[in-house]
């Protein structure tokens, strides 16, 4: 479903990601830990091709992100860490907006609008600015505005910052539909217990450099994931 | 703690001159003293040379009299209006809209330092309209009348004062925008819309000014007398540019107490105004039936939604659409008078008619540049259009289509209404319908490319890009430039030409530079876009 294959960024004369190379595959839900700085969301932002990068490759369902990247952004969604949207948009002219850009049909839109802004209770709130929205509305906006095409790959920066406990449920609940329906999911998180009951996979990232990757049992050994990651952060 | 939020203010105000954003690095001293010079050249030599002329116009006749008192009136009055209308928006947006405001006031900073901050920002804008008129004035005033150390001591004095008078009034009209705006819906649209009333007043103003400087030069001992009989507070406002000192201290202290009770009446609102959600009811959603738009329209649909929300945006960059039927208008009823007297001033000249109704249309198709602070606007949303299955081109498209949308229809309609006045051939006809369309598709496009090659991304408060920027400011010479240059070419060599055949050189001229950015813009622009 993604593969990233010796994916390196360079800002200036600091490499933020170096020669990262990981696949997921269908079905996953795959973590990405690390220190703040470390380079994640560089990484997801080079793999949904927001940001160039100046080596390696990103293979989106086969299509590489920088010969395709139309194609590959048709295929995924993407979540950034901070849900800046149109504020001068109502989230219900956001949603159509971006149904339009993915060109889902109306009928289509209207039940998926339906079913996932009632999940996250926001159906009422729909007609207001999103200037008007607090920081927990956003990113649900931005989960709704993500689920709305039906995307393969959803790929997620701190997606449960700013979400109330039920949100997080509702959230995770989806990630888990999505996988099971053939998708995969990669995400990035600060919350090891999540990452370690969440996810399929997880991949360590330290300074750039991928440390550890692999099933959750893999890389955390006996310990907790918490523990395995202070650890290779050389912090125990 | 004020220092530091002064700082920061100034420092924000000017960071585009010192700091590349996007290189992520100090500028050389090359660049930034060449940005230093656009801007003066833009603010002294063209803004300043229009007052400068105004004030030579007005200073002799005055002085010649005894009444240098009254040409300081007119030319203060002039300062007052242009600044303080200039600013109303920018009172309000930097005051009330600023992003920063919810970061400041969660910190340990007195409400006083955040709003001192805020209004050196307004005063500074105040302070460049007012400038451009003061200066001129008191110079050539130096010049022409009297000039010793105290006269020109009482005249900065004045400067200081007037630009204190604007930043009251912008001050006062902002804080009236703002309450009513927390009483508004669709708060950019009604704004604009009151500030169009308010511009359309100003035209008729400047419309009779020039019969009223003429009436007031022929009268001046006459209306003099007068104001200094029944408006003592304005004999007083010219006698203090003059250095009459008692005049200048109750000048002062006048604008001092408007000053303080405008401080008294925002810092006890300015709390409640920035974190106000707006008093109108919650709005409720109710499924409607949905439909799909093109992914293209739903750019354009975004684009004209972002213009509309902004009254910043929306008055600085879209005038041009109420301007050009105005021009329309107003040639349909007086455009056969105008016709005949350019015939007769031009009389060796046959088309010159022709060619300056087009300049006049071309000039004020300059007046919408949507597409040059659109690429600056996207700001933190850049995100979003960059991680959608949209071509960059396409992403642009829209930021030209959208200018195009506003400007060619009026455009149109003007011409339309110039060709019928004009009544030339059926080849002239027709080119002067098609030379202002090329002109504005070529403005257009050339803003983008400005916008592009200049962006800002990281404004806290929109008038940055929009009325700021060095793109905005660059867009506007070059569009004056074109249109003058349109103008004093044909009246240079020419006419000689013939204007059917003149004006078939320009179109020719529009659609190939059109064409040229165009290409630029679909290669290195579109990789200008993706790397930012």
């Amino acid at each position: 479903m993604l593969r990233i294959e010796h994916l390196t960024k360079v800002f200036g004369t600091k490499v933020a990601v170096d020669d990262l190379s990981l696949h997921i595959m269908p079905g996953e839900i795959y973590g990405f830990i690390g220190h703040n700085g470390a380079g994640k969301t560089t990484t997801l932002r080079s793999v949904v091709g927001i940001q160039q990068f100046d080596a390696g490759e990103v293979y989106v369902n086969g299509l590489s992100v920088k010969d395709d990247p139309l194609a590959c952004k048709r295929a995924l969604a993407y979540i950034p860490d901070n849900p800046d949207l149109y504020e001068f948009m109502t989230g219900i002219k956001y949603l159509n907006f971006i149904a339009d850009i993915f060109e889902v049909g109306a009928a289509e839109r209207q039940a998926r609008i339906r079913d996932y802004a009632d999940r996250f209770e926001l159906t009422m709130e729909l007609a207001q600015p999103i200037a008007a929205y607090s920081h927990g509305m956003r990113q649900k906006l931005a989960i709704v505005s993500a689920w709305l095409h039906e995307p393969r790959l959803i790929v997620m920066d701190e997606p449960f910052v700013g979400l109330d406990p039920k949100a997080s449920r509702h959230l995770k609940d989806m990630m888990r539909e999505v996988c099971d329906s053939g998708g995969a999911i990669f995400f990035s998180t600060h919350v090891l217990e999540v990452a370690e009951k969440l996810c399929d996979k997880v991949a360590v990232i330290k300074r750039g450099k991928l440390v550890r990757s692999g099933t959750v049992e893999e890389v955390k050994g006996d310990d907790s994931l918490e523990d395995a990651f202070l650890e290779l952060e050389g912090e125990r | 703690m004020i220092g530091v939020l002064l700082k920061k203010q100034v420092a924000e105000v000017w960071r585009g001159y010192f700091y590349d954003a996007k290189e992520n690095k100090a500028r050389s001293r090359l660049s930034t003293a060449v940005r230093f010079l656009l801007f003066a050249l833009l603010m002294i030599v063209l803004l300043g040379g229009i007052f400068a002329a105004l004030a030579l116009f007005l200073c002799q006749p005055f002085a010649d009299v005894g009444m240098g008192w009254m040409y300081f009136v007119v030319m203060g009055m002039v300062a007052v209006l242009l600044g303080a209308f200039g600013s109303i928006f920018n009172g309000y947006a930097g005051l009330y809209l600023a992003k920063d405001n919810d970061l400041l006031l969660s910190m340990p900073v007195p409400l006083g330092a955040i709003l001192a901050a805020r209004l050196l920002n307004v005063y500074l804008l105040g302070l460049m309209y007012s400038g451009i008129v003061c200066a001129p004035a008191l110079i050539v005033y130096w010049a022409v009348a009297r000039c010793d150390a105290f006269v020109m001591l009482a005249g900065l004095l004045w400067a200081f004062l007037v630009s204190m008078i604007v930043l009251v009034l912008s001050c006062a009209l902002g804080w009236v925008v703002a309450r009513i705006s927390l009483k508004l819906k669709d708060k950019g649209l009604v704004a604009a819309i009151a500030a169009v009333l308010l511009l359309a007043a100003y035209w008729a103003f400047c419309g009779q000014i020039y019969a009223v400087l003429y009436d007031l030069t022929a009268n001046a001992a006459s209306y003099g007398t007068q104001v200094r009989e029944s408006a003592a507070v304005l004999y007083c406002f010219g006698r203090a540019a003059e250095g009459d000192w008692p005049s200048l201290l109750a000048m002062a202290a006048v604008i001092g107490a408007a000053f303080a009770v405008v401080w008294l009446v925002l810092s006890r609102t300015f709390l409640h105004t920035v974190t106000a959600t707006g008093a109108q009811g919650k709005a409720v959603y109710r499924e409607k039936a949905m439909r799909r738009k093109s992914p293209a329209r739903a750019l354009l649909g975004k684009e004209l939604q972002r213009l509309v929300s902004s009254a910043n945006y929306l008055l600085n960059c879209s005038l041009g659409t109420v301007m050009l039927p105005l021009l329309g208008g107003l040639l349909l009823w007086k455009g056969g008078e105008y016709v005949e007297l350019f015939g007769e001033v031009f009389a060796g000249m046959p088309g010159t008619a022709s060619i300056l109704l087009c300049v006049a249309a071309c000039m004020l198709a300059v007046m919408n540049d949507t597409a040059v602070p659109s690429v600056s606007l996207e700001g933190a949303n850049l995100w979003l259009v960059r991680s959608l299955p949209v071509s960059t081109w396409r992403v642009l498209q829209a930021k030209l289509r959208l200018q195009v949308a506003l400007t060619a229809p009026p455009l149109l309609f003007c011409s339309v209404c110039a060709v019928l006045v004009l009544r030339v051939s059926l080849v002239e006809s027709l080119l002067l319908l098609l030379v202002p369309q090329l002109f504005m598709l070529l403005l257009a496009h050339l803003g983008l490319a400005l916008g592009l090659l200049w962006p800002n991304l990281r404004w806290t408060d929109e008038t940055a890009p929009v009325k700021r920027s060095m793109a905005v400011i660059l867009a506007m010479i070059a569009g004056w430039v074109c249109g003058l240059a349109l103008a004093a070419i044909w009246l240079w060599q020419g006419w000689h030409l013939g204007a059917a055949p003149y004006l078939l050189l320009t179109a020719a001229l529009a659609a190939c530079a059109c064409a040229g950015v165009r290409l630029w813009l679909k290669s290195s622009g579109c990789r200008r876009f993706e790397a930012l």
